[in-house]
């Protein structure tokens, strides 16, 4: 069975004409064993180095040097095996190598055509005679010498990957896989820890803080069984919450309970920032003359904390808006402000006491910080300002109870709830001028009438200064009806009381008796 | 080993080796006349023995005609020469009826053949005529017949037909038509002799006589070299080298990305049958009895030259067909 180009790829078809070519083939036969083999173990080197590139990997990763090594063996042995089948699987036909004979000898295609006219049934003369002259030059060519078995280019390559296998294998026999040991070294060296340690000292102070703030919780609730009129003060919301200023890590995510998620903040719709509650007045009223001259002399101290924090309160108010993680900044800067201008308060009274821990905040701080952030603690509705008061009342009554102390930022006690607010301590300070009026907050033109008996005052259109002044200047926020009153006030004789009569801005009338 | 069907065969191979020592008195008696040129020689030869024509290109003066004229001697075959002008009439070339006066006194058409009537025709400067006159020729090159009025008439064989035509100067010339050109089996260029064969060129035609070319091959032995040339077997990559070579050359699937980029229209299938009846020439006065890849290869150049038409791009960019040829040919796989 002779095979036959039956296209013109060089695919070869079986015809049974292969007793006049037998010399032909023999020739044939020679090249075809060494191009199978020259594939074989260019094929089979390719796969060698793929597998000893595999071991390495292997071997550098996994402990186990037996199974690595069982595995490529078995690998080695299955690549030869599949390149076999492949070359065998895609061998040229007889034709193809016998084109390849012809180029390789230069042949003029002498074999392949002979080949060719074997498969011709009665072959005419010239064909024979092309027959006889392909074999008589055919027997002139050392087909062994043009087809030699060659080592491929890249043997050279695969040696080098084997010694350093067997090499690698013998260190691997002494030692752990390099890589890793490597990665355990690199676990623990100096430049992991020191790219590591800011991670894991952060993740250390949160997590202390949650602990200790869980701790106080649990303390203060212990404390408010044991103390009596703790738990009052803690029902007042006078106490600090917790996450104030535990472990010196600001909560910004903190917000009153009352307070729900989504629930809009209520504030007293007559109420400007800064001013204070009618609840908040009528307990001041009921001060004693005592707490009122100490309330006046640490009243500058406050109103200069307020301005303080009537400036972070305006720059929180926008911030708050955009970005939380900033108004928590300013919590935290606020509370500092606090803490420093009330260790100024409370140095004269009371000593700080000793059992507080790094991180309290003295126990005038949260007063402070309530009256500065008021407008993050009016959920409780119209009791926002007073509930500031009574705290700073609170705190200051008793900053020696443990856990009871108002600066105590530890302290974690929820304040809804609040129905009968406590009794105003006695040296509660007055951050606030009553007023008598409630008509001030009308903005725009005022009208301003003469008394019976008196001339014709001219009416001004004054308007009210919408920014606070800062440093000392503040008097210039007063209220110009607030002014006019008080001028007129002091210019009468009778001292009565002076009635404003409100008309709306922007329309001035006249009047005349 | 030779059975009866061969034996009738036997002729044959005294023929075939006839051929080569015939082929090889040719080339002693042209060279007699003709200096260098060994591959145009080469080239008429093979195309004397495939039957065919052959288009010679070359400047004036460098022995062009004189070729044809020696070939004609060598051969001892009826040799005619028409010197083409634009005045040439198809009349002038096939020939034409004229009336004649009978013994008796009567008279009647009678058909005057023209010099085409030959067995090797010298159409010399063929593109200085007019297409119509050149178009004379067509069906004489193809069908060996000329036909006249309602009358055929048989060339005879051999014929053959060789054609110059001067590169340079084109001024009052009418280019081969692409048809025309197509029937031309080979287009052998003639250039300029070089230094040693210009001194052998010089010596011989300016000292004494002239050599005398003997007749070495007549008609009959050309025509027998041709039936045996036709028996010379392919091998079917060889052939598939062929096809691959022609199809190379046309804008399309096939072609490479020169061919799609220069070449307005390829090469016919007379350019393929004109490789292989070649190539079997060739393998022949090589002393092969088949055709090989290195055969095509060999006469690529002649075969298929004139059988591609450049686009205009290749012409601006200063490609030539043997270019273009020899490029599409390197890009073919020969197996």
């Amino acid at each position: 069975m002779l095979p036959v180009p039956s296209d013109n790829e060089g695919r070869s078809s079986t015809v049974d004409h292969a007793s006049p070519v037998p010399d032909l083939l023999v020739a044939i036969d020679v090249v075809r064993r060494r191009t199978l083999i020259n594939k074989f173990l260019r094929d089979w080197m390719v796969w060698l180095s793929w597998v000893l590139a595999g071991l390495l990997v292997a071997a550098a990763l996994i402990p186990r040097l037996k199974a690595v090594l069982v595995i490529g063996a078995v690998a080695v042995v299955l690549g030869a095996f599949i390149a076999i089948a492949r070359i065998w699987w895609t061998k040229p036909s007889a034709y193809a190598l016998a084109c390849k004979l012809d180029s390789a000898a230069g042949l003029f295609d002498r074999t392949s055509t002979a080949l060719h006219l074997a498969a011709v049934e009665n072959p005419n003369w010239m064909a024979l005679r092309q027959r006889q002259d392909a074999l008589e030059r055919l027997a002139r060519v050392d087909t062994p010498a043009l087809f030699p078995v060659q080592i491929p280019a890249f043997a050279r390559r695969t040696l080098a990957l084997i010694l350093l296998a067997a090499g690698f294998f013998v260190y691997r026999v002494y030692y752990r896989p390099p890589i890793t040991a490597l990665v355990h070294t690199a676990v623990n060296s100096r430049a992991a820890k020191a790219v590591l340690s800011p991670l894991a000292e952060s993740m250390k102070r949160d997590l202390l803080a949650l602990v200790s703030r869980d701790n106080a919780a649990k303390q203060v609730s212990a404390d408010a069984e044991v103390v009596p009129g703790l738990k009052e003060a803690r029902d007042s919301g006078n106490l600090a919450q917790p996450g104030d200023n535990a472990g010196g890590v600001p909560n910004s995510d903190w917000e009153p309970d009352a307070t729900q998620p989504g629930q809009p903040v209520r504030q007293p719709s007559n109420l400007q920032p800064g001013q204070s509650s009618p609840q908040a007045q009528e307990g001041n009223k009921s001060d004693s003359n005592q707490q009122e001259a100490e309330a006046s002399q640490q009243s500058q101290t406050v109103q200069s904390t307020e301005r303080g924090s009537s400036e972070q309160q305006a720059s929180n108010s926008s911030q708050q808006a955009n970005n939380e993680q900033s108004g928590a900044k300013s919590v935290i800067q606020v509370l500092k402000n606090l803490i420093k201008s009330i260790r100024g308060q409370q140095s004269p009274q009371s000593p700080p006491p000793a059992e507080w821990a790094p991180g309290d905040q003295p126990p005038t701080a949260q007063a402070s910080a309530d009256t500065g952030n008021a407008h993050e603690h009016t959920a409780q509705g119209d009791t926002s300002k007073g509930d500031s008061d009574r705290r700073d009342s609170s705190a200051i009554s008793d900053p020696k109870k443990p856990g009871g102390g108002a600066g105590n930022g530890s302290t974690a006690i929820p304040r809804q709830g609040v129905k009968n607010p406590p009794p105003v301590p006695a040296n509660l300070v007055r951050d606030r001028v009553d007023l008598d009026a409630t008509d001030f907050r009308q903005p725009g033109h005022l009208r301003a009438s003469a008394g019976p008996g008196t001339a014709l005052l001219p009416l001004r259109d004054v308007q009210p200064q919408s920014v606070a002044a800062i440093k000392g200047a503040e008097q210039e926020n007063i209220p110009v009806r607030y002014r006019l009153y008080v001028q007129r006030y002091f210019e009468r004789e009778d001292k009565t009381p002076v009635k404003l009569s409100s008309q709306p801005p922007g329309d001035p009338v006249k009047e005349t008796k | 080993m030779i059975t009866e069907n061969e034996k009738s065969d036997q002729p044959l191979e005294r023929q075939i080796e006839s051929l080569s020592e015939k082929m090889a008195e040719v080339r002693q008696e042209i060279s007699k006349a003709i200096v260098g040129q060994h591959e145009v020689v080469e080239g008429v030869l093979v195309a004397l023995l495939a039957g065919a024509h052959v288009l010679l290109e070359g400047v004036p003066g460098v022995g062009k005609t004189l070729l044809v004229r020696t070939l004609a001697e060598a051969v001892s075959l009826k040799y005619s020469r028409i010197q083409f002008t634009p005045d040439l009439m198809p009349a002038d070339v096939i020939g034409t009826s004229v009336v004649q006066e009978n013994g008796d006194g009567k008279k009647a058409l009678d058909f005057q053949p023209g010099p085409i009537f030959t067995n090797l025709l010298l159409a010399d400067e063929i593109n200085r005529t007019t297409p119509k006159t050149q178009s004379a020729l067509l069906e004489a090159m193809q069908e060996k017949q000329v036909t006249v009025g309602h009358t055929t008439h048989m060339l005879e064989e051999p014929f053959f037909v060789m054609a110059t035509q001067n590169p340079l100067e084109m001024e009052g010339t009418y280019p081969l038509p692409e048809a025309q050109l197509d029937r031309f089996f080979f287009k052998l260029r003639v250039p300029f002799p070089r230094r040693e064969e210009l001194h052998d060129i010089l010596d011989r035609t300016t000292q004494g006589a002239g050599q005398t070319v003997r007749h070495v091959l007549n008609g009959p032995q050309i025509l027998e070299m041709r039936r045996v040339v036709r028996m010379v077997p392919l091998a079917p990559h060889v052939q598939d080298y062929v096809v691959k070579l022609v199809l190379a050359t046309h804008s399309g699937g096939h072609a490479n990305a020169l061919a799609n980029k220069y070449i307005r229209y390829g090469s016919s299938p007379r350019g393929a049958q004109a490789l292989i009846l070649g190539g079997k020439v060739r393998a022949l006065t090589q002393g092969r009895f088949n055709v090989s890849t290195e055969d095509i290869r060999a006469l690529l150049l002649p075969a298929l030259r004139h059988r591609i038409i450049l686009n205009f791009e290749a012409q601006a960019d200063g490609r030539t067909a043997d270019d273009l040829l020899e490029e599409i040919a390197g890009g073919t796989n020969k197996n």
